[in-house]
């Protein structure tokens, strides 16, 4: 299958830290990709450097089949990304942000920007800079329609918008994804927005890339298994590779599981188990194990502690 | 909407679809010869993923489910005999022992059990009677 993007040991470094390291990464045309990870860890540089935006000090960047160089212009038409909430507005009135849109886009689709105005209800007179937060993320969002991209970035998306209007934002790119095979990458916190879109997962931690793949076959590599020991607790479960987490409260043990469970499974009743039960886990768990095995560690915040 | 999915849930979603869709035609919510919403009518409808949609519609097809008339759209299938049949009425069979299993140690007698079956038929026959129109 042709990937829309492609990374190969790219790294960066800003001021001489290291943003991104060794991110080996790819994206098949036509697939929706959720990429997360904790704040700080390089999702929107990474983005940034697919529009060719910044240059990697390290590795090779492929995007819709062409390497990125210096100069990008072919590619620059062909990728659109979407930033929530762009700091700095010109004092445009939105008809004249979508004319200057158009004039920058060979594919511009007038028809369709004229269609997502009125759909997501941004009045032309009005100034973008006057528009909320959410108003100014739709207009991005039927820029980026109506430019017709075959590769679409879109960085938390969905912040700041009430419901509704996020609903709508959702529908719009999966509809356009569905009927025209847009690529989308989408970076985001809320991990049920890339349980509904995303058939791809890419997982973002501390500038490496910790995890990828497809999204059912990345749930279901990870689960978690409630266990009960009556006698004493038989410790080398705990250093069993399959196990790659241990949360235990007097008899009960709560592991998570890497791979197949059943020879877990079997290998707890065969230490004398007397219960042992699966239990869901959903991809903010799976998350949360992923970046945990990794290192991450968040202290609970407590206000009245000195 | 007559379909719902759960995006949080451990089951994969284009599983929730076949499922679900399944459900929709053994209760006669969908009955055969219906048009089916295209992918990408599913997929902006509910907001799930497309290429998930097409996965389970897929899977669909090849279970006799529905079908694709191609130019016309996408539609309830006509009852067909599955070629595996056989292997299914055994797979059938196997869940039947696993319910028995359990129900031995909730230790239900078999009296328990038929009881519990002739309820569940009378609620399902129930819902199809108010899903159909």
């Amino acid at each position: 299958m042709m990937a829309a993007l492609r990374m190969e040991g790219v790294g960066k470094r800003f001021r001489g830290v290291p943003v991104l390291q060794g991110i080996a990464w790819s994206v098949p045309v036509g697939s929706v990709c959720g990429l997360i990870g904790p704040n700080g860890a390089g999702k929107t540089t990474l983005l940034r450097l697919l529009l060719g935006l910044i240059v990697p000090d390290a590795g090779t960047i492929e995007v819709l089949g062409e390497h990125l160089g210096v100069e990008n212009a072919g590619v620059r038409e062909r990728v659109h990304y979407v930033a929530s909430d762009p700091a700095a507005v010109p004092p445009f009135r939105v008809g004249e942000w979508i004319h200057y849109a158009s004039l920058a886009y060979p594919r511009w689709d007038a028809p369709r920007a004229a269609r997502m105005l009125d759909a997501l209800e941004l009045p032309s007179r009005r100034l973008v800079r006057e528009l909320s937060a959410g108003q100014r993320t739709s207009l991005q969002i039927a820029v980026a329609a109506a430019s017709r991209p075959d590769l679409l970035l879109l960085d938390e998306p969905t912040n700041g918008l009430d419901v509704l209007v996020k609903t709508q934002v959702l529908q719009l790119v999966i509809d356009m994804a569905a009927a025209e095979g847009t690529t989308l990458v989408i970076a985001t916190h809320h991990i049920e927005d890339v349980e509904r879109l995303a058939d791809r997962l890419a997982v973002l931690y501390d500038g490496r890339l910790i995890a990828q793949g497809e999204l059912d076959a990345l749930k279901a590599s990870l689960h978690r298994l409630q266990v009960v020991f009556p006698g004493d607790w038989p410790g080398e479960i705990e250093s069993d590779p399959r196990v790659v987490r241990v949360e235990r409260q007097g008899k009960v043990a709560m592991l998570t599981v890497e791979g197949p469970l059943e020879p877990v499974q079997e290998a707890c009743r065969s230490r004398g188990a007397v219960l042992v039960e699966p239990l869901d886990l959903d991809l903010t768990d799976i998350f949360r194990a992923m970046v945990e095995r990794e290192g991450y560690a968040r202290a609970e915040l407590r206000w009245d502690v000195r | 909407m007559w379909l719902s999915v759960d995006p949080r849930s451990p089951k994969p979603v284009y599983q929730q679809v076949v499922d679900g869709i399944k459900e929709a035609v053994a209760k006669g919510t969908l009955a055969q010869g219906d048009r089916m919403p295209s992918v990408r009518e599913l997929a902006a409808g509910m907001t799930i993923n497309h290429n998930t949609v097409a996965r389970a519609y897929q899977e669909l097809e090849r279970d006799h489910v529905i079908e694709v008339v191609r130019g016309h759209g996408t539609f309830v299938a006509a009852f067909r005999p599955h070629a595996d049949r056989e292997e299914r009425v055994r797979a059938v069979a196997a869940r039947i022992r696993e319910l028995l299993i359990e129900a031995h140690h909730l230790q239900m007698s078999e009296e328990d059990l038929l009881a519990l079956w002739r309820a569940t038929l009378a609620e399902w026959h129930d819902e199809r009677r108010r899903a159909q129109p």
